[in-house]
């Protein structure tokens, strides 16, 4: 191997996938190994040297962002926590009312370093990733008024998991901000927050005081962590490699040719993207959570079962959790809580009642949350559609809020009640497949044009034969599909109700675990959509 | 760190259980006939194992160009040569070490002939390490099989009858010219060889050694992805590793590929006129260098004569 090749920076770019070849038979054994037997004290540094390989490996130079990221949180944090000390210092000795009005100067500054700090931090993604989409609405706007004018549409390189660790530096430093965490002396251990690997690709988007302490502190691998982890790994390439990636050509050929489909096809298109996605994202997250278990450490839970949901609120309560928390946590609360918010809430109050006023200001608030969230997914006016399409139910499910409960109280025949719940939660799920069906959409247009035709050319007529090869599947695939859903589905249901799978499987005799173990990866090396005939599918998160 | 050999044990014995598993479905899933409805991989290749024992003096191997250029019935009815094209779209040279492998279970070829535009082709690791996992347990090559299993693949009883008519060539009557301006203008510049594809065409040279067959480079009329600076470092790769290198790019005067008829898409293939010229050139040269002999007195000369007589049926190409 030739030296300027330099270590194969960038080179390796199947690792990005947690199910590659690469990742589980090579560097994740290694990994595994290595970190086995490094020293108890030593171990953290080698997971921050293998997380800085990994991603040194796939994305080779562009390294320096993830690295200019952390040193920019370990700055910013001794910054602020510097100005608090003065502060304290200040303040010491001084009244209630002196301290008062002698803290907004101080405050002042903090709040300045902090708007600074997220300046830098989401200026660097925005350049990166939303520069191309805005010159190109530019150029829109200048030829719409005939200018004859343009400017250059960037192009750049995104670093891997920008999107994720951006939001995970800016938490730390908006924490370190509002004193809910102290600042971090060591470099080290914040890169080690930033860049663990197994969560620089997807996610889920960490908060400093879940995980920092954990990772750094992290210890021998444990046999139960290790075999638990690895249960929840093959899980999740369960529902990637048999589900996900089995789907993947029909909904593209589906999502590539729209026009060319009647309304069944495309409202099936839409469960069946709904599907891969979710198979896709919940199983990368599984086997992020399992990699981490398998060193010992907790990772935050992204799913929690997203399609029992009653309503699109709830939804997003168990749907991609870490981001949805990011922007409560960092949007939509100091929207809510600034003063001019609150004043407003109150005038609203007393014009519309304790219901509708805070209801109504806090859509305000909302309307912020659900663009970013758009936005936050890729640059493109189809995914603000898709932020302001589930703001809308948002607002609705708030509005009519005294209503439900009235119907929940009055439902006082058990069976009425549970036919309720069931009628919400397709309800709900029929409102997702919709709003996922915009955001799979190339463009807003075709989105829409893609919905128009679900409802006024919808016919069951297309569903035969010839549908199958045209999508390029068979009945053999349209089955395990099924198969494979319905044991996740069947396992979702018995965790809803309390039932932990995993526990209970924990507490069986050994012939009865190895059976589970032993059917589990061979159904995936069965059934598994993979090798001659498949085309390797990334991540499908990774591209945002 | 002490060593808990109870459990190691319990690890082991479960490993164990899973390869068991794996080779029971090896069997269970390796295609019992090298036919497409047995799900057998790159059949047209893949076909050579149908070929009865020690039958094949020339196995050419490489991308598309080897199998579009080198036509073994035209070698068959002009020189009594017996060759075989295993060459597979793109292939990389990751791929062509496990297929020779394979050949070199039935067959003791005298020369194995590499096309040489696949030498320039990138593989990543990840495909060295498939296509050795796939060797190594069929399982997960043929994985898919499970759609079409039937109760004779619990007989495990492999058996490939299903002779190929065109020994691995891709008959093509298209035509689409070309242009050979500016076509294998001299320089002195070499293309850069990818080094995984250097360590492989290594191991290739010794498994042909080891297997009594004489590598041989050659490259196929192309006037599209093959240029002078890949003949450069094509010949610089041979003189190092003691290989012979024909480039036909270079023996226009003997070949005469007319780039208005015999290609089909514009230079990057040839078509049935194309190949015929390379194989009327390619088999003397064969002969003229001990590599292969006339069969045509041979046993196995029925064979191939009634292979040539269907061949007539599947392409007009070859006079009767």
């Amino acid at each position: 191997m030739k030296l300027p090749s330099f270590f194969l920076a960038g080179q390796v770019s199947s690792l990005t996938s947690y199910f590659s070849l690469l990742f589980f038979m090579v560097f994740l054994p290694a990994c595994l190994l290595v970190y086995q037997v490094f020293p108890r004290k030593w171990k953290k540094y080698f997971l921050l040297l293998a997380s800085w390989g990994f991603y040194w490996l796939v994305s080779g130079t562009l390294i320096v962002f993830l690295v200019l990221s952390s040193l920019s949180m370990f700055f910013f944090g001794l910054v602020l926590e510097n100005m608090q000390q003065k502060m304290d210092a200040g303040l010491e000795g001084l009244s209630r009312q002196e301290k008062k009005e002698k803290k907004k100067p101080y405050l002042a500054k903090q709040r300045a370093v902090a708007i600074l700090a997220a300046i830098l931090h989401v200026g660097l993604l925005l350049v990166l990733k939303y520069s191309g989409f805005f010159a190109t609405n530019v150029n829109s706007l200048l030829s719409v008024m005939g200018t004859g004018m343009s400017v250059p549409v960037p192009d750049f390189v995104k670093p891997l998991g920008i999107s994720f660790y951006t939001l995970s530096a800016l938490s730390y430093i908006l924490d370190v901000y509002r004193g809910t965490i102290k600042a971090d002396h060591n470099p080290l251990r914040l890169s080690l927050f930033l860049s663990f690997f197994p969560q620089i690709v997807e996610g889920p988007i960490c908060r400093y005081r879940e995980t920092a302490q954990q990772l750094w502190d992290a210890g021998p691998i444990q046999y139960d962590h290790f075999m638990k982890g690895l249960q929840r790994y093959l899980y999740g390439m369960m529902k990637k490699i048999v589900v996900a990636d089995r789907l993947n050509t029909a909904v593209n050929i589906i999502y590539t040719n729209s026009t060319q489909f009647d309304g069944g096809v495309i409202a099936l298109s839409a469960v069946a993207y709904t599907l891969q996605l979710y198979m896709d994202f919940s199983g990368s997250m599984d086997a992020v959570v399992g990699i981490a278990q398998m060193f010992g450490i907790t990772m935050p839970e992204n799913f929690k079962r997203p399609f029992f949901s009653k309503t699109i609120s709830e939804f997003w309560q168990r749907w991609h959790i870490t981001l949805g928390a990011f922007l409560r946590d960092y949007i939509f609360f100091p929207i809510t809580t600034a003063d001019g918010m609150k004043k407003l809430t109150k005038k609203a109050r007393k014009k519309f009642g304790n219901h509708f006023g805070p209801v109504l200001t806090g859509s305000i608030a909302l309307f912020f949350v659900w663009v970013c969230n758009g936005l936050w997914h890729g640059a493109g006016w189809h995914y603000i559609f898709f932020g302001m399409y589930h703001l809308v139910f948002i607002l609705i499910g708030n509005f009519i809020m005294p209503a439900t409960v009235w119907m929940n109280k009055h439902l006082v025949r058990p069976w009425q009640a549970w036919a309720y719940k069931i009628f919400r939660i397709v309800r709900t799920c029929i409102l997702v497949c919709i709003g996922e069906m915009f955001f799979r959409a190339d463009s807003l247009r075709i989105g829409l044009g893609m919905a128009k035709t679900m409802f006024t050319r919808f016919t069951l007529k297309s569903f035969n034969g010839q549908l199958l090869q045209t999508l390029q599947i068979d009945i053999h695939d349209v089955i395990i599909v099924l198969v494979t859903t319905a044991i996740v589905f069947v396992i979702s249901v018995l965790n809803e109700n309390g039932y932990e799978v995993r526990e209970h499987l924990a507490v069986k005799k050994l012939p009865v675990r190895w059976a589970f173990y032993l059917g589990l990866v061979l159904y995936i090396i069965i059934f598994g959509a993979y090798g001659f005939g498949y085309l390797p599918v990334d991540p499908m998160y990774a591209q945002y | 760190m002490k060593i808990k050999w109870n459990r190691c044990i319990k690890v082991l014995g479960f490993l164990g259980v899973l390869a068991c598993c794996l080779v029971f479905l090896s069997f269970l899933f390796l295609p019992k006939n090298d036919t497409d409805e047995e799900g057998m991989k790159d059949l047209k290749s893949s076909s050579v194992v149908a070929e009865p024992e020690n039958t094949i003096d020339v196995i050419v191997v490489g991308d598309s160009n080897s199998y579009d250029s080198f036509h073994p019935m035209y070698m068959w009815k002009q020189y009594g040569i017996t060759s075989f094209d295993c060459g597979t779209a793109a292939q990389e040279l990751c791929y062509t070490l496990p297929i020779l492998r394979n050949i070199f279970k039935t067959q003791s070829p005298k020369v194995v002939v590499l096309e040489t535009d696949c030498i320039f082709r990138e593989f990543s690791v990840p495909y060295q390490i498939m296509y050795k996992v796939n060797e190594a347990v069929p399982a997960f090559a043929y994985h898919d099989r499970w759609k079409n299993l039937d109760l004779r693949d619990f007989n495990f009883t492999v058996g490939y009858t299903n002779i190929s008519t065109t020994k691995g060539y891709e008959p093509s009557d298209l035509t689409d010219p070309g242009t050979a301006e500016g076509w294998m203008e001299e320089t002195a510049q070499l293309e850069p060889v990818p080094s995984e594809s250097v360590r492989y065409l290594k191991s290739i040279q010794q498994l042909c050694q080891k297997n009594g067959a004489k590598l041989l480079l050659a490259s196929a009329p192309n006037t599209v992805s093959w240029n002078y600076k890949k003949h450069n470092a094509t010949q610089q790769l041979a003189n190092e590793l003691g290989l012979d290198f024909v480039d036909l790019n270079l023996c226009q005067d003997e070949v005469q590929i007319d780039w208005s008829t015999d290609t089909r898409d514009k230079g990057d293939h040839l078509n049935n006129d194309g190949a015929k010229k390379v194989s009327k050139y390619f088999g003397q040269y064969l002969l003229d260098h001990g590599l292969a002999t006339d069969h045509r007195e041979d046993a196995c000369a029925a064979e191939w004569d009634k292979c040539l007589q269907d061949y007539y049926t599947v392409s007009a190409d070859l006079d009767q």
